[in-house]
């Protein structure tokens, strides 16, 4: 069975940075809205559902609609479709937004997909095989670690300056109390942090050049390949953009 | 015996702090000893570890003059990530130290440093896993661990290196009596079957005493005693709790909290807590106590308006709880939390009081010279008066936990909520803030205390509620307590009907 | 690589444990920042036409107090972790991991030439951030999200505008607050 985590990250990566650069180049609304496509399709194939997506595309429609607006209110591209005042709107609006809603789409998605479908130790392990000191290459996997733990620390702030009658009600109230919530934060991540430091180099931490992985990631022949079709493929994109 | 550390340290001096912060240390600790360190506040326990560990200076920068030799070798001479081969560390907040995502990857994180083969790595994390009892959440995110577990899962990458030394600071100090004790009985047994020489900071339990060779008192950075746990039970007791404050006034007539039926059941159907039936009234001191994961904390959050009840009312001050009168009705409540690092943010401990004063009491109702009169009260209060002008996070734990109080204290509040006040304090550190507690109680304000340290609920509250499973299951006068010990040891509150925690 | 080294003249280089974890932790506060920040714009009239101005000011201003506490490669470290992490709420991520990366190395640059204790550095500093950045995400408002050239510029000169100043009171009080704190030597 096709599971997108089980693949290697250099071919996730290259499927992700194919999908990005050739959205960022290609004008093409039928284009974008293939890849666009074939990014939903994956997700379903490896997943059964498109559940994990449901957070980020409400924000891109928000995105779009914001973009849509300004593009309607502001777009000076294509025939003049209508006119009061100062407010002119100009047919380019539709395309425009079109395509940006799909570039949006696939370079959010895309993304988000390599993220939550790559385990931070493999992204570690293929940054070493790139040449990255582990030392650098072990603050992916610290990086998902810290990141829920911070996220509960703010919520405990949160809740201390709440309760101890730090008023954050209207917009004016948190943006006055806005340090009693990030200081005390800035303050926790650098005792946190120092504590890991200290606890990790007491553990052997850079003592070598290397360090052993548990589980190892490994380039299948076939995904070698398909690594190679993905850059051509985009080589193709670009010849066909510049013609 | 052969000595494993030798220190003979004459002066650790932080950088613009004239006082040096530990001197005139000279002492040896044999291989296979257990030594528990004991000390009130800023007495340099933990810094004498980070000494130890060559953390100080290597780590954190300062001057060092003497000598602090690991079996022989000079530790100065020691590269910080070479020490693994001497010994293994663990800090007070085990969430701190987990540096994976997964268990079984923490587990492995230090060896997998050393360059030992997978096989070898693999055997001794399943050699560790048995050992603590782990193996059920080998698989586990390190974020959902409990603290306990979390506890576990740091001291078992800590053992899985194989150290011949282990440090520990506090480790028992966020834990209930039931995980603190199953702690400590894998540290004694560390030490008398494979011989670990083991230096622990002893918290205000001292449940450490059962399985310690000898004590290590310290006081204003130097040795006050080293003495063996028998002499040291002898000379200094066993910290026990005394409350020195006048009676406590009940006003019978007047509900100060009243949770009527209240319950909370968190996202993804996590239960908090099963209907609450609760009522506090005026003057009243109660003690809220029971394992952690109980629902303590979800009791607080309902109380404080944090979450909403699924079902049921909460009522402060005879009045429901609402969204709209949420902030009025905390402005008369005074909340001090188990981190004191949760709230202070200001640069001076001046500041950081009076803050809360501008925010409760509007600075229309006080002048400026009237405001810094209550500040000052308030500092001499917490014994902090003639620090008002140093930054926060330069006080220790405990000073921080007093400031917090303070800041509490200096609002006038009808009731204050305690979260577990005194974690992470040492015996003399907590018998400081439970002593003010106490004091503002008999000056009838109304207090709501959640412990895990039963004889502290038995000497400050007169009153103890026990939450099991997250229900409230019991309820009963605090100095009659002894006649609950059965229930309490069913409830493993008391390990194994252990009832030194209460003597 | 246990050496600390002072935050002085002419060190821009700390590849100590310390710094590298520190600015992981430091990265994830920076995303927690901009996302609340983000969420106060949104309530804010020219937020919702697409200028967050107090998110740009908290942005600035992490970019700036990060990479003087954790130097480099720990100030990128920090202000990628927040570009890369952004990926989970923004189109932009591509363009805030060039604008990081680039204000981050400006500051680097102003730390090495001076000693951060005026204002006056603080000025130098943030010009670069405020200017360097927005231009850089402006880039990314046009060729991302399609804004047209014009919004786009008139967007960025008047975040510019406002987020220079702000951030620099911002970094300056807060560095100095953490000279005092000792947590930073």
């Amino acid at each position: 069975m096709f599971k997108l985590k089980d693949l290697d990250p250099r071919l996730k990566l290259t499927w992700c940075l194919f999908l990005v650069f050739t959205a960022l180049i290609s004008r093409s609304i039928v284009l974008n809205g293939i890849l666009l496509g074939l990014i939903l399709v994956s997700e379903l194939l490896s997943e059964k559902t498109l559940k994990s997506f449901k957070l980020l595309s409400i924000l891109l429609l928000i995105i779009g609609t914001q973009v849509l607006i300004i593009n309607l209110i502001f777009g000076r591209e294509g025939d003049l479709l209508y006119s009061w005042g100062i407010l002119e709107i100009y047919s380019g609006f539709i395309t425009t937004s079109i395509l940006a809603f799909l570039r949006i789409g696939i370079i959010s998605l895309s993304a988000f997909q390599f993220g939550i479908h790559t385990d931070t130790m493999d992204m570690a392990q293929m940054l070493i095989h790139w040449g990255i000191p582990y030392r650098y290459a072990m603050l992916v996997p610290m990086t998902a670690r810290f990141f829920p733990v911070m996220i509960g620390e703010y919520q405990s702030i949160c809740d201390s300056q709440s309760a101890r009658g730090v008023p954050c009600d209207t917009v004016v109230e948190k943006l006055r109390n806005l340090p009693a919530s990030i200081l005390p934060l800035m303050y926790r991540a650098m005792r946190i942090s120092n504590d890991a430091a200290l606890s990790v180099e007491l553990r052997g931490y850079g003592r070598y050049a290397s360090r052993i992985f548990q589980k190892k990631i490994n380039l299948h022949p076939i995904e070698g390949v398909m690594i190679i079709c993905l850059i051509m493929s985009f080589g193709g994109v670009v010849i066909k953009t510049i013609l | 015996m052969k000595p494993i550390i030798q220190l003979d340290l004459k002066e650790l001096t932080f950088p613009g702090v004239k006082e040096p912060a530990l001197k005139n240390i000279k002492l040896n600790i044999n291989e296979g000893e257990f030594i528990a360190i004991t000390g009130g506040a800023a007495s340099g326990k933990s810094l004498l570890l980070h000494a130890i560990t060559s953390a100080a200076p290597k780590f954190y920068p300062c001057q060092l003059s003497g000598t602090v030799k690991l079996a022989d070798k000079d530790v100065s001479e020691i590269p910080l990530f070479q020490m693994a081969d001497y010994l293994g560390y663990m800090m007070q907040e085990p969430q701190n130290q987990m540096v994976c995502r997964r268990v079984a990857d923490e587990l492995a994180f230090g060896i997998a440093n050393l360059n030992l083969s997978p096989e070898e790595i693999r055997s001794r994390v399943n050699e560790i896993m048995d050992f603590l009892g782990i193996r059920a959440f080998s698989d586990r995110f390190t974020d959902a661990l409990s603290g306990g577990q979390a506890q576990k899962v740091v001291l078992g990458s800590i053992l899985a290196m194989q150290t011949p030394i282990l440090l520990l600071d506090q480790p028992t100090a966020e834990l209930d009596p039931k995980t603190s004790s199953e702690l400590y009985r894998h540290l004694g047994q560390l030490n008398r079957e494979k011989k670990v020489t083991i230096l622990v900071v002893m918290d205000k339990s001292g449940e450490v005493l059962k399985d310690a060779h000898r004590v290590l008192v310290m006081e204003a950075g130097t040795v006050k005693d080293f003495l063996p746990v028998v002499d040291y039970q002898k000379k200094y007791g066993f910290g026990k709790n005394n409350r020195h404050a006048e009676p406590i006034k009940v006003d019978e007539n007047t509900d100060v909290i009243t949770l009527d039926g209240a319950s909370h059941t968190y996202k993804g159907s996590i239960t908090g807590c099963h209907p609450l039936d609760f009522n506090l009234k005026k003057g009243d001191f109660t003690a809220v106590i029971g394992q952690n994961g109980s629902g303590k904390s979800t009791m607080l959050k309902l109380i404080e308006g944090l979450v909403k009840p699924a079902a049921g009312n909460v009522e402060l001050f005879g009045t429901r709880v609402t969204k709209k009168n949420v902030g009025a009705l905390r402005r008369r409540i005074g909340f001090l939390f188990q981190n004191p690092d949760d709230q202070i943010f200001c640069s001076s401990v001046k500041e950081e009081i009076g803050y809360v004063l501008k925010n409760k009491n509007p600075t229309k109702d006080l002048t400026e010279e009237e405001s810094n009169q209550k500040i000052q009260e308030t500092l001499v209060l917490i014994g902090l008066d003639g620090l008002e002008e140093m930054h926060p996070q330069r006080l220790s734990r405990g000073q921080r936990q007093l400031l917090a109080l303070g800041s509490v204290v200096i609002s006038d509040p009808e009731l204050i909520i305690a979260d577990e006040p005194t974690s992470g304090l040492n015996g003399p550190q907590s018998q400081l803030v439970m002593e003010k507690l106490a004091r503002l109680s008999s000056q009838g304000i109304t207090i709501l205390l959640v412990t895990h340290d039963l004889a502290e609920a038995r000497d400050f509250a007169n009153r103890i509620v026990v939450m099991h499973n997250h229900e409230l299951v019991m309820e009963f006068e605090a100095a009659k307590m002894d006649n609950y010990i059965e229930d309490l040891v069913r409830l493993e509150l008391i390990e194994g009907g252990d009832l030194k925690c209460l003597n | 690589m246990e050496k600390e080294q002072a935050i002085g003249r002419n060190s821009i280089f700390r590849t100590d444990t310390k710094s590298l974890i520190g600015a992981v932790v430091m990265g994830v506060v920076f995303v927690i920042a901009c996302q609340v920040t983000g969420q106060i714009d949104n309530m804010l009239p020219w937020g919702k036409m697409g200028m967050y101005l107090i998110n740009g000011t908290v942005w600035a201003f992490f970019t700036a107090i990060l990479t003087l506490l954790y130097k480099q490669p720990g100030g990128l470290i920090a202000a990628e972790v927040e570009a890369v992490i952004s990926v989970m709420y923004s189109p932009l991520w591509i363009a805030f991991i060039f604008a990081n990366g680039i204000a981050s190395i400006w500051v680097s640059f102003v730390a090495a030439k001076y000693d951060m204790t005026k204002w006056s550095h603080h000025i130098m500093a943030q010009a670069g951030v405020c200017v360097l950045g927005n231009i850089i995400v402006s880039i990314g408002l046009v060729f991302i999200l399609g804004l047209p050239v014009n919004v786009a510029a008139i967007e960025t000169l008047i975040l510019i505008a406002v987020t220079w100043p702000l951030a620099t009171i911002a970094t300056k009080k807060v560095y100095d607050a953490l000279l005092k704190s000792g947590m930073v030597k």
